[in-house]
């Protein structure tokens, strides 16, 4: 004895499970039930008491009592049908949704194709050029009314400097200095002896007089010349520092005016340094900011294809122009039919996919040869040749729809 | 510091205040000076003539008086000794009245020259301060251009 599971399919799926009842009111079928409950399957002989199958046991039951034949045969048509019928409907169904879900994938692709190689957005490439420009016209704003501010106070530095040393120089020019050169010049007194005429009155010879008298006249013309002397020098030294204030004044506006346009210069380097940093700093981050949009460019375009991609392994697309799925037609499997050409449009129903959820509902498909055998037997029922209206006309009315 | 004309103005009153004081000071030093050099002048001319009951001078000097009550001047009287007297006195007063004179005036060109150097000082003073001025106005037009 062997334990084996049974996969006795042209379809491919798995064996229907062993669950078995005489009672049709009670069967509630799974397809999926019991696929995997090993069977024991006595191998000595074909006599073996366990059925394989509910149509084994249907076709079973139907050999055994010849009475009931055709109420079996019906029942057994009856739920191929009705499961052709079920898969049909979830096959028609599938290929409903697969048809959406193609077009939807369609539009997909033809919307991401679109996509595909936008690049860089016209707004976000525009709002950079724009912030571009107008950051630039900023700085250049500021950079003129820096300089323009600049040239104001080095206009008015300018101006106040000339100013006050040319008052200054005014001033020095409009008051020379007068102290010693228009002091009172020292005037010697000459005088004569007082006593001359009373000593020559007296018979006296004035001489002695007149001579201490004309001394003392040289030593008074000495010292007041001594003093004109000494004004005369302290009004050259005056005259020489007027002077020497003059070239002062002249040579400190030299010097502050060079001064000024020395600041001035300095500053206008600095301004235009600054400017200049300014811009650079500025293209420095509208490259960014192109670069990161570049970025996220690419990256959107990566995975739009990568989209793309993932459609396309769907299979919804169909490569190379293959157009979609469409399900086959089969014809109704009907009890006039030979039992090859019911298996035949029987496995018409067999799903292009396997993985599909239809392939649940093959499973109550029936095994070749218990359709066979279920064909034969109602070709035997008297409905079937003419004599009454149950198997034959019921399987006659009850093709399966396709 | 910004520029405030207010001080200037206010360093010229002083300038002008300070030699206005010495000035007044000076000359008033020259006027005591100038009394004290007339003094002895005034004194040794008095010495030889006295003086009239009108404030002048005298039209004989003292020393003949003194001569004449000893004998030795006089109507038709000429000693020597008077002559000898009379020439020495001559020679001494005028070389007295000489120097009192030369003091006087070397003095009195003492407080002129200081005068005229009071003045020269606010010459100077105030031409430094328009120098001072002129800087400052020139270092606050530099600051100007320096402010960012």
């Amino acid at each position: 004895m062997a334990i084996i599971t049974m996969r006795n399919s042209r379809l491919g799926r798995p064996l229907s499970g062993t669950r078995l009842s005489s009672n049709d009111e009670d069967y509630d079928f799974n397809p999926a039930e019991g696929a995997d409950i090993p069977i024991v399957i006595n191998q000595s002989g074909r006599g073996s008491s366990v059925p394989r199958s509910y149509y084994d046991a249907l076709a079973r039951a139907a050999e055994a009592n010849a009475a009931t034949n055709a109420v079996k045969a019906q029942a057994a048509f009856d739920k191929i049908n009705l499961d052709a019928f079920k898969f049909r409907q979830e096959q028609d169904l599938a290929a409903a949704a697969l048809a959406r879900q193609q077009a939807g994938a369609a539009e997909q692709l033809k919307y991401l194709q679109s996509q595909l190689g936008a690049g860089i957005p016209k707004e976000i490439s525009g709002n950079i050029d724009l912030q571009a420009k107008e950051g630039e016209d900023f700085i250049q704003r500021q950079a003129a009314e820096l300089l323009k501010q600049l040239q104001a106070r080095e206009t008015a530095s300018r101006g106040l400097t000339q100013t006050g040393f040319s008052n200054l120089m005014n001033y020095l020019a409009r008051t020379p200095p007068t102290a010693f050169a228009q002091a009172q010049r020292a005037v010697p007194t000459i005088t004569q002896s007082g006593l001359g005429q009373y000593m020559a009155a007296q018979g006296v010879s004035p001489a002695a007089a007149q001579e201490a008298a004309t001394l003392a006249n040289i030593q008074a013309a000495g010292g007041a010349s001594n003093y004109n002397q000494l004004l005369n020098v302290l009004a050259a030294q005056e005259q020489a520092a007027q002077s020497s204030r003059q070239r002062e004044a002249e040579m400190g506006l030299a010097t502050q005016l060079a001064t000024l346009q020395n600041i001035y210069g300095g500053a206008t380097s600095g301004l235009e340094q600054s400017r200049l940093s300014a811009l650079a700093e500025l293209r420095s981050r509208i490259a960014n900011a192109r670069l990161l949009a570049q970025r996220e460019a690419a990256a959107r375009n990566q995975a739009i294809q990568d989209a793309i991609a993932a459609l396309l392994a769907t299979g919804l697309i169909p490569a190379g122009g293959t157009p979609p799925v469409v399900p086959p037609v089969v014809p109704p499997v009907t009890p006039t039919m030979t039992p090859d050409a019911a298996l035949a449009a029987l496995n018409q129903l067999a799903p292009t996919n396997p993985n599909a959820p239809v392939d649940m509902m093959l499973r109550s498909i029936p095994a070749p040869d218990e359709v066979a055998r279920l064909i034969a037997l109602a070709q035997q029922s008297p409905q079937y040749t003419g004599g009454g209206s149950g198997l034959g006309a019921a399987m006659g009315n009850t093709a399966v729809m396709v | 510091m910004a520029f405030d004309p207010a001080i200037y103005e206010a360093a010229r009153r002083s300038l002008f205040n300070q030699y206005a004081q010495q000035a007044a000071m000076n000359a008033y030093n020259r006027y005591l000076a100038e009394v004290r050099g007339q003094r002895p002048i005034l004194q040794m001319e008095e010495a030889a003539f006295g003086r009239t009951a009108s404030g002048g001078l005298g039209q004989v000097p003292k020393l003949t008086a003194s001569y004449g009550r000893r004998g030795l001047q006089g109507m038709g009287v000429r000693s020597g000794i008077y002559k000898q007297a009379l020439e020495n006195y001559a020679r001494q007063r005028e070389r007295g009245l000489g120097y009192a004179r030369e003091d006087l005036a070397s003095s009195l060109r003492g407080f002129d020259l200081t005068g005229t150097q009071l003045q020269q000082g606010l010459e100077s003073g105030l031409a430094d301060l328009e120098r001072t001025k002129a800087r400052q106005i020139a270092e606050d037009a530099q600051a100007l251009l320096n402010l960012r």
